[in-house]
């Protein structure tokens, strides 16, 4: 490494190009996480939507440890984001300051806070594309001067202006601002008076050296702006939840599957295992029937996962990276935030719910974002009793596949008067205050395609090395249960309650034990009073996985491994509906599993 | 008067806002008594969108009937 000294006249010295940390900061939605993508080639978590980015990410570049923040607006650790990013900033040895070119007087008042802790810093203005479409004119020079740091235009969606970036880093020149530069707040500390002082300097910055040219609303605004009235948006948005399902409901959970589980995994990889694995053991010895057994390690774990869960979870955090980045989440959040009141949250809370069909353990991480205890505890109930995780909705459309879909209209309808009436309870007697929205909206925009797919890919994976280790203990317990007959025990003990008065076939009996234990794991979070956060690591964003009641929510996952390994969720599905007397609805069933 | 009061698109003056976390947050952004605001949409029932200097900020309903604003070159301080 070599250690490059240079004096800049009068306005600081350069970082020695040592291994150093240097922080990423910015407003939410300006792109921060591209950036740092762009420099560290390693995936980071890049939302639209402020409070989804909570873990900080780590990677490196040249001879940089880079620390990606959460989007804050400001400093003063008044939330956890912020707090989250305050630490990070001071710990640090340079910024990365950057900001969104479309809105830079609104940036610029973190950047005067930033400056203010007298760090070498750099700032990225980024979006540059964007500022060409709007025909926005900046004076950098002139705004660089006035800041005393350097100033670089960037387009990180098209990889502009990262060449230039990454040279400025590994060259090592970031300059120091003056510390008497900013008459910014000092961080940390949140007084008005102070904000006022530094909003107004921002103002005065960007009077000078930003310039709208006459710039008419763009097809974006307008497109956004109707998007926000309710006659257009609240059909679209139903429009476009519909279209949501019916992707992951009918094409992937039933095309996709059947290719993916029935074909490929359950035939394909299952005589190939099988066939494996016979040759050294004896299928029907206890280790045998623990790896290849119908509930086997080895067979019902990865058929289940990468056949029948990965492409729904695939599906649906792809649909849910397409709504973050055009910006149309949190603008559909507007538009529930009417409904969400009346179930004492705001149109925030439509975020938790919507991951709650991905997987509820991870939604309920998510309600960190809601304002009080009380949002995150409704919110938290809601989503426990309510809203099925895409391990149930595999099996409910499973079973819906084969009836007709009037059952699954009840079925939906169920839910959906559950979820309202469970709500409006809460919001009536539990005590407290819930915070009001104040949501700022990011332009809408074409998400970016690369952005997306990466998202989608980590957040699929974080999902299978969460599941993945309960599913493989579920398999051991159920294939030791089976192997030592208790499971046959459990059934012909509880045939009277199954077959005599359900009319059920015994094996539902296992079903009902599996949701029994289920349901008692997910009732935990209750007594801790809401989601419970913990506090965040610099380096793992896992650190929230060993939060002890998280485990025991995964059980609920326990409910899809009952279904066994031979391409038997239809299986089972035919079983569970064989057994009823005409006429009785299944949705019932299915909502217990 | 109150923001929730304001008519879709009429051009507005920030006169208050309610003491706390908002007044923080508002300061931050640039929503300070003073500072000229458009009312972009009001959602019936719903949240307020409004527009400060070129960036959009949804408010819910009810933090809309605690903010004051005050009509562009009208009323004075009529609030009802």
């Amino acid at each position: 490494m070599n250690i490059s000294v240079k004096e800049k006249a009068g306005v600081g010295h350069e970082c020695k190009t040592a291994p150093r940390k240097l922080a990423l900061a910015g407003n939410p939605n300006v792109g921060k996480s591209v950036v740092f993508q762009a420099l560290t080639g390693m995936y980071a978590e890049v939302s639209n939507y402020p409070g989804t980015t909570v873990d900080v990410t780590t990677g490196s570049f040249g001879p940089f440890t880079l620390i990606d923040t959460p989007g804050v607006f400001s400093l003063s650790g008044f939330n956890d984001e912020e707090q989250v990013t305050l630490s990070a900033v001071t710990d640090c040895d340079c910024i990365l300051n950057v900001v969104d070119g479309t809105h830079l007087e609104r940036d610029l008042f973190l950047t005067l806070q930033l400056l203010a802790l007298g760090k070498p810093m750099l700032v990225a203005v980024n979006l540059m594309d964007q500022v060409e479409k709007n025909r926005i004119r900046l004076d950098l020079s002139g705004l660089s001067a006035a800041l005393g740091v350097e100033m670089f235009p960037v387009s990180a969606k098209k990889g502009t202006g990262i060449k230039a970036l990454r040279s400025a880093l590994s060259a090592g020149s970031l300059r120091t601002p003056a510390r008497g530069r900013a008459r910014g707040e000092d961080p940390g500390i949140s007084d008005d008076g102070a904000s006022a002082h530094t909003r107004l300097e921002a103002d005065r910055l960007a009077e000078r050296f930003v310039r709208y040219s006459g710039q008419k609303t763009v097809f974006s605004q307008k497109l956004g702006r109707a998007v926000l009235n309710p006659v257009l948006g609240i059909p679209l948005m139903a429009g476009l939840l519909c279209l949501i399902f019916l992707f992951i409901g009918k094409f992937l959970s039933q095309t996709v599957v059947d290719f993916t589980e029935g074909y490929l995994m359950s035939e394909c990889y299952y005589n190939f295992i099988f066939g494996l694995i016979s040759r050294i053991l004896d299928p029907d010895s206890f280790a045998g029937v623990l790896l290849i057994g119908e509930y086997g390690v080895l067979t019902m774990v990865p058929i289940y996962l990468l056949g029948l869960l990965l492409p729904l979870i695939v599906g649906f955090y792809l649909c849910l990276a397409l709504l973050e980045d055009s910006g149309l989440l949190p603008r559909i959040a507007v538009l529930c935030d009417r409904l969400f009141t009346r179930f004492g949250l705001n149109g925030k809370a439509v975020i938790p719910m919507l991951l709650g069909f991905g997987c509820v353990t991870m939604a309920i991480i998510t309600t960190r974002i809601l304002g009080t205890k009380r949002e995150r505890l409704i919110a938290t109930v809601l989503l426990c009793i309510a809203v099925p995780c895409s391990a149930q909705f595999a099996i409910i459309m499973a079973v819906a596949s084969i009836l007709p879909p009037f059952y699954f209209f009840i079925y939906g309808g169920s839910i959906l008067m559950l979820f309202f009436l469970l709500g409006s309870l809460l919001a009536r007697f539990l005590p407290g205050s819930s915070s009001d929205l104040f949501l700022v909206l990011p332009p809408l925009r074409l998400p970016g395609a690369k952005n997306v797919l990466r998202k989608t890919a980590m957040k699929s994976k974080h999902f299978l090395r969460d599941a993945g280790p309960m599913f493989l203990v579920g398999s051991l317990l159920i294939s030791a249960l089976t192997y030592t007959g208790g499971f046959a025990a459990i059934h012909q003990a509880l045939i009277p309650l199954t077959e005599g008065f359900l009319k059920l076939p015994g094996e539902t009996a296992a079903l009902f034990l599996m949701s029994i234990i289920k349901r008692s794991g997910s009732r935990l979070p209750l007594l801790h009073g809401g989601s419970g956060s913990s506090q965040l690591s610099a380096d793992d964003r896992g650190a929230d996985r060993d939060h002890p009641f998280r485990a025991l929510l995964r059980l609920r996952c326990h409910s899809v491994q009952r279904t066994g390994s031979s391409g038997s969720r239809r299986y089972l599905a035919g079983q569970l509906c064989r057994g009823l007397p005409p006429g009785r609805p299944p949705g019932c069933l299915a909502r217990l599993i | 008067m109150r923001l929730s009061d304001a008519a879709k698109g009429s051009f507005l003056f920030v006169v208050a806002l309610p003491p706390g976390e908002i007044k923080s947050q508002g300061i931050r952004l640039g929503l300070l008594p003073g500072a000229p605001i458009r009312c972009l949409s009001v959602l019936p029932g719903g949240p307020v969108v409004l527009l400060l200097g070129n960036q959009e900020i949804a408010v819910g309903r009810k933090l809309a009937r605690r903010i004051q604003v005050r009509r562009w070159g009208g009323e004075r301080s009529n609030d009802r």
